[in-house]
């Protein structure tokens, strides 16, 4: 019992750490351009169902299938924002988003069935993001004293960020000589979610006076595994949240918060030389949110003058001054109240789609140009890979991606399949030169680079074919 | 390079290349200096004032006209209140002593006692011859002959009772003679003696019977005043002469001239004898009910006063003294008492609810208290020795007096209040200069009197400052109302201070360190003109009342009014250790028409060194329009700069000295007026611009 109750603790423990990941992490959509091409790669069906690996029945290795570990920010380059500070106006952009993606998948396996290539994977995916008004931005490095007789509007911050389980199944299947297709259905099961609905906030600061006039109206939901007890006077008045004794069939299959998603793909070789492919990844997935939702919502238009004396001055008014500034943060306190209710809800995941061609030079290097686009927050985000592919032995394949960005930035990856009899081993980058270190700070970190994606991961690979 | 190319494959070189390429490639970053300095504008507090917000519903110092303006309002009760105790009483009264005089009494007239002078005593005076005859015809009828005598005989009256002896004052004293010989006399002129004790005769006086025929009374009397007699009585027969009978007549020796005394309306001054009861007459006399000062009382209704008497009586008799006071009613009778005076005797008696009518006297018609004593004899059996100068002394004194009402003239009274000093050791008034110019102040004096008196009364305050400067307020005697019949009252009867009959605009604008206070009070100030006219009255419950209701429109002018404080200041050390800059914006939108400005000096007072100084143009004041009243309202923004040297500046300040400089609009050369929708909206913002090495 007592091994039971510690692993509903740590369940519970990590669920909450995957909460605030969620919360204080961001959203990275990783590019996956450079895994797209590394042929030998298990994995591959992951950015296309139609892509099989060379071999007739994989398995991941058990916890380590692979992981995913990816950064990306957009619209701002955080050294270039730091060595920028006094004229953040000029780097910084409108919105500037931030993300962070994790990607684990504990199992996963795939077997060939004549013509056909089935797979299954079980992963845990946590994609998390925020993109922070350039207002926002400017007002927390430099508050608002060049706000002053204007409005810094903070219109526009989102936050969606999501825990799921996704267990995906797929299947492609050689039509043609030349054609592929393949396509995965997808399960999903929500465990954590936060999602904006809209944001629209701002802080007004007058001349002289410097009175605030702030405006906010805020919808979000979440759905989060605490309990949620409301106020007796108010039900839409969110009184605490109580951790949630969750038994593990409870965490893995218990709620509510269960999705569905699509993958389509397919690969064309236009001759000897030449194969297209292209595919769609997450069409249609959304997930349902219907346990431990919480909406949250508020509507809020407040002048903050400061504190009011005015009942300290004249006769007959409070007789209280000790508590000023208690009174105000009351004041400031109820007209920020979120209301709270508890309806389902649905989010989305944003579809990916790639587009590729390869030409093979030879019989182990090939080149290629890939094309990927993604939704995010109802934007198309585009990125253009050249990419070299070498299947430089039996035992080492890899790929090199030069990538650019639609916001002009550019990224060099690259990555290797490790083939050691059936176990397989991978490392992947789609920015090798994007952690800087600083000695000064003696760490590790972005600089100017948008975007940061590792992927590590184990298989046994077995029925390769000889030539590979 | 074999093991290399076996995992690798022949292409083995393209990696040295790319490892090549990415060893070289730039990792490191150049460290970005970076230093936080945000910069935070926020308003740090606010207050919207009107004019009418400061002042509370009930408060009773305020008050708000129809048109909106405003007036200070101070209401006293009561400043000065006097009652009638402290204004007239009448005093215990001295002792009064009357003399009551035994004076002439009454006594029963004593008499008649007889004498006979038979015939055959009559016999005994004359010739012997004649007399043998004579007594030969007793008991026979026959012709008398006329008798003749020369000589004296003496017939003694019988004793009586009524006195011993006795003075006699008046009364008549009658003496009768009856003829019983059947002769006419023709003369018989007698003596009346009266005996004393030792047998000592005096003549009381002579009668002359003439032709006193048979049968006949023939009467004469002396009056008895200023005769003393006693109870012995004798009457000498000086001499006779008789007719002789015109015919036979039965002659009987035993027959003769029967002689009466009596008397009549006696009254007697002194003596020894029976005191018949009566009452004396009066005495009529007076007093004056004494006031202590010169009033002149016409009536007194006393609820309550004793009169305290002791009579002493000198006479040995029973008796009884009345006292009787006309002029005075108890409970609607004339107030009268008798007293014990035979052995003499004390008391007090109650004069409640007696009404004194001091009137009764034309020539003085106050204070006169006509006073009727009167005795009562209660008579003897027995002989009492008096005399007409004995006394009954009464002496009286009243006292305890408790009026219900007094009216009259209460007289000419001057009472003075002071000359006080009140020092003012306010350090607020101390901190201030400068002057304040009330257009139209007033002061009300708010009488309540139920005292029929007039009354004057001046005020003299005085305003002096350390200074030298010094106003007075040169107020007007005042004239209170006061009621002109009992039973009427004055209510909240204003009496107003101002402009017009002072110098209270002039008074009010000197901020004093000290006021001088006095004044006094004259009754009946018109007596002068007027004479003495009798219509003051006062009751017991008499109060004069006076509250003081200043009403201070605010209508004034201020010129460099200046308010001077110190106030302690320390400054933490930890407050500037991270540089800062910045400015605290004080935004006034003032629809009041006065401007201040504020001077802060930080200061170490034990060195006496100035550290910083801030100037700060508060407010500005609202223009106002020829009627003194705010047009437009008038914003005026102030930046109090700050920095970190600027703070640094003040850490060894220990004191911030206070100067407050307050002008009334300046648009305006006259009194601003102060109306209840004049506002004033000050906002206090901060912007601190902090820096912060993050490095």
């Amino acid at each position: 019992m007592k091994t039971l109750e510690c692993i509903k603790g740590t369940l519970n423990k990590i669920l909450l750490g995957i909460s605030f990941l969620v919360m204080f992490g961001t959203v990275c959509l990783s590019q996956e351009l450079t895994m797209y091409n590394l042929h030998s790669l298990s994995d591959r069906h992951l950015v296309n169902p139609a892509l099989t690996p060379d071999c007739k029945f994989y398995f991941g290795f058990p916890g380590l299938s692979s992981i995913n570990l990816g950064y990306e920010n957009r619209g701002m380059k955080i050294l270039e924002v730091l060595e920028n500070t006094d004229h953040l106006e000029d780097v910084l952009s409108r919105n500037n988003s931030f993300g962070f993606d994790l990607r684990y998948s504990p199992i996963s396996l795939g077997y060939g069935i004549g013509k056909g290539f089935i797979t299954f994977d079980i992963s845990n995916k946590t994609t998390t993001g925020i993109s922070l008004p350039k207002d926002l931005l400017y007002f927390l490095w430099n508050g608002n004293k060049d706000h002053i007789g204007k409005m810094a509007d903070f219109s526009g911050l989102k936050l969606q960020a999501s825990n799921y389980f996704e267990y995906s199944f797929g299947y492609n299947y050689q039509l043609m000589d030349n054609l592929k297709v393949g396509a995965k259905l997808k399960f999903l099961r929500g465990m954590v979610n936060f999602d904006t609905q809209s944001w629209d906030m701002g802080i007004y600061t007058y001349e002289d006076t410097y009175i605030w006039d702030l405006h906010s109206n805020i919808r979000m939901n979440a759905s989060i595994p605490l309990t949620a007890e409301f106020d007796d006077q108010d039900p839409e008045k969110l009184h605490d949240l109580t951790e949630q004794d969750l038994s593990a069939s409870d965490f893995f299959f218990g709620n509510k918060n269960r999705g569905l998603g699509f993958d389509l793909g397919a690969v064309y070789n236009y001759n000897e030389k030449i194969t297209l492919s292209a595919s769609v990844i997450d069409l249609f997935s959304h997930i349902k949110w219907q346990s431990n939702v919480l909406n949250f919502s508020q509507d809020t238009v407040f002048t903050l003058e400061g504190v009011d004396l005015t009942p300290y001055i004249v006769p007959d008014g409070a007789d209280d001054p000790d508590h000023l500034w208690e009174r105000l943060i009351d004041t400031i306190s109820d007209a920020f109240a979120i209301k709270s209710t508890q309806e389902s809800y649905k989010t989305k995941i944003g579809p990916r789609f790639f587009l590729a061609g390869d030409y093979a030079v030879n019989t182990w290097l090939d080149a290629g140009l890939i094309l990927n686009g993604k939704y995010y927050n109802d934007k198309l985000y585009m990125a253009y890979g050249i990419s070299g592919n070498a299947q430089l032995s039996r035992f080492v394949s890899m790929s090199g991606t030069f990538t650019m960005f639609g916001s002009g930035s550019a990224n060099l990856g690259l990555g290797f399949a490790f083939n050691l009899g059936p176990w397989q081993l991978h490392l992947i980058t789609d920015n090798i030169l994007g952690i800087k270190y600083d000695p000064k700070l003696n760490t590790l970190w972005p600089a100017t680079s948008q975007n940061l994606d590792f992927r590590f991961g184990m298989a046994f690979l077995f029925g390769r074919t000889k030539a590979n | 390079m074999k093991k290399l190319r076996h995992v690798f494959g022949k292409h083995y070189p393209i990696l040295l290349v790319l490892l090549f390429i990415f060893t070289n490639c730039k990792k490191e970053i150049e460290p970005v200096a970076l230093t936080y300095e945000p910069g935070l504008a926020v308003a740090l507090a606010h207050a919207q004032l009107s004019l009418a917000d400061l002042i509370p519903d009930d408060d009773p110092n305020f008050a708000v006209g129809q048109d909106g303006s405003i007036s200070f309002i101070y209401r006293e009760d009561s400043i000065l209140s006097y009652s009638v105790d402290d204004l007239f009483e009448i005093p215990n009264q001295e002792e009064e002593v009357f003399k009551y005089k035994l004076g002439e009494i009454a006594l029963n007239n004593f008499g008649p006692i007889t004498a006979v002078a038979s015939l055959d005593d009559l016999t005994t005076v004359i010739d012997t011859a004649d007399a043998a005859a004579i007594q030969a015809l007793d008991g026979t009828t026959n012709n008398l002959p006329a008798i003749v005598s020369t000589y004296e005989k003496r017939f003694d009256f019988d004793d009586f009772e009524e006195f011993e002896y006795v003075t006699f004052s008046d009364g008549w004293l009658i003496l009768g003679a009856k003829n019983n010989i059947p002769v006419t006399f023709a003369s018989a002129p007698t003596s009346l003696y009266t005996i004393d004790p030792m047998g000592d005769s005096t003549l009381v006086g002579v009668f002359t019977f003439t032709n006193l025929e048979p049968g006949i009374v023939q009467i004469d009397s002396i009056p008895l005043a200023g005769l003393t007699l006693y109870n012995d009585f004798m009457i000498i027969l000086n001499s006779f002469e008789t007719y002789a009978s015109a015919g036979p007549v039965l002659v009987n020796l035993s027959d003769g001239i029967y002689f009466e005394l009596n008397s009549y309306g006696v009254k007697v001054i002194a003596g020894k004898g029976k005191i018949p009861a009566q009452d004396l007459d009066g005495v009529v006399d007076s007093t004056e009910l004494s006031a202590e000062g010169n009033e002149r009382l016409t009536l007194v209704a006393l609820n309550q006063a004793s009169l305290h008497y002791s009579v002493e009586s000198f006479i040995d008799l029973d008796a009884s003294l009345s006292l009787e006071l006309p002029a005075v009613t108890q409970n609607g009778v004339p107030f009268s008492f008798q007293f014990d005076a035979s052995q003499g005797s004390s008391g007090s008696l109650d004069l409640s609810n007696s009404i004194f009518d001091l009137t009764t006297n034309p020539l003085q018609p106050y204070n006169f208290l006509p006073v009727v004593l009167s005795l009562q004899l209660a008579g003897s059996d027995t002989w009492v020795e008096f005399d007409s100068s004995l006394t009954v002394i009464l002496k009286y004194e009243i006292d305890s007096f408790s009026f219900d009402l007094v009216q009259g003239w209460i007289g000419v009274k001057e009472l003075s209040v002071g000359p006080d000093t009140v020092d003012f050791n306010f350090s607020e008034l101390a901190n201030i200069s400068g002057s304040i110019y009330l257009a139209d102040p007033m002061f009300h004096l708010i009488v309540d009197n139920n005292i029929g008196l007039p009354v004057d009364f001046s005020v003299d305050l005085i305003n002096r400052t350390n200074e030298g400067l010094s106003q007075s307020l040169l107020a007007d005697p005042f004239h209170f109302p006061y009621p002109f019949n009992p039973g009427e009252e004055i209510i909240g009867e204003i009496v107003t201070i101002d402009n017009s009959n002072s110098q209270l605009s002039e008074f009010l604008s000197v901020f004093p360190d000290r006021m001088v206070m006095g004044g006094g009070v004259v009754t009946n100030p018109d007596s002068v003109n007027t004479g003495v006219v009798y219509s003051n009255f006062v009751t017991s419950d008499g109060r004069v009342n006076i509250g003081l209701e200043f009403e201070l429109p605010l209508s004034f002018s201020i010129q460099n009014l200046q308010f001077v404080d110190t106030v302690d200041f320390s400054i933490d050390d930890n407050l500037v250790e991270d540089a800062f800059g910045g400015h605290l914006s004080i935004v006034a939108v003032n629809g009041i028409p006065f401007e201040t400005s504020l001077q802060l000096d930080f200061v170490d007072t034990t060195n006496f060194q100035v550290f910083d100084t801030y100037l700060i143009d508060l407010l500005e004041a609202a223009p106002v329009d020829a009627n003194g009243k705010v047009t437009s309202t008038v914003t005026k923004v102030s930046k109090i700069e700050m920095d970190t040297d600027r703070f640094n500046s003040l850490k060894n300040a220990n004191k911030i000295i206070l100067k407050a400089l307050v002008n009334t609009s300046s648009s305006s050369t006259g009194e601003a007026v102060f109306y209840s929708d004049y506002t004033l909206d000050v906002r206090v913002g901060i912007l601190v611009n902090y820096s912060y090495d993050i490095n």
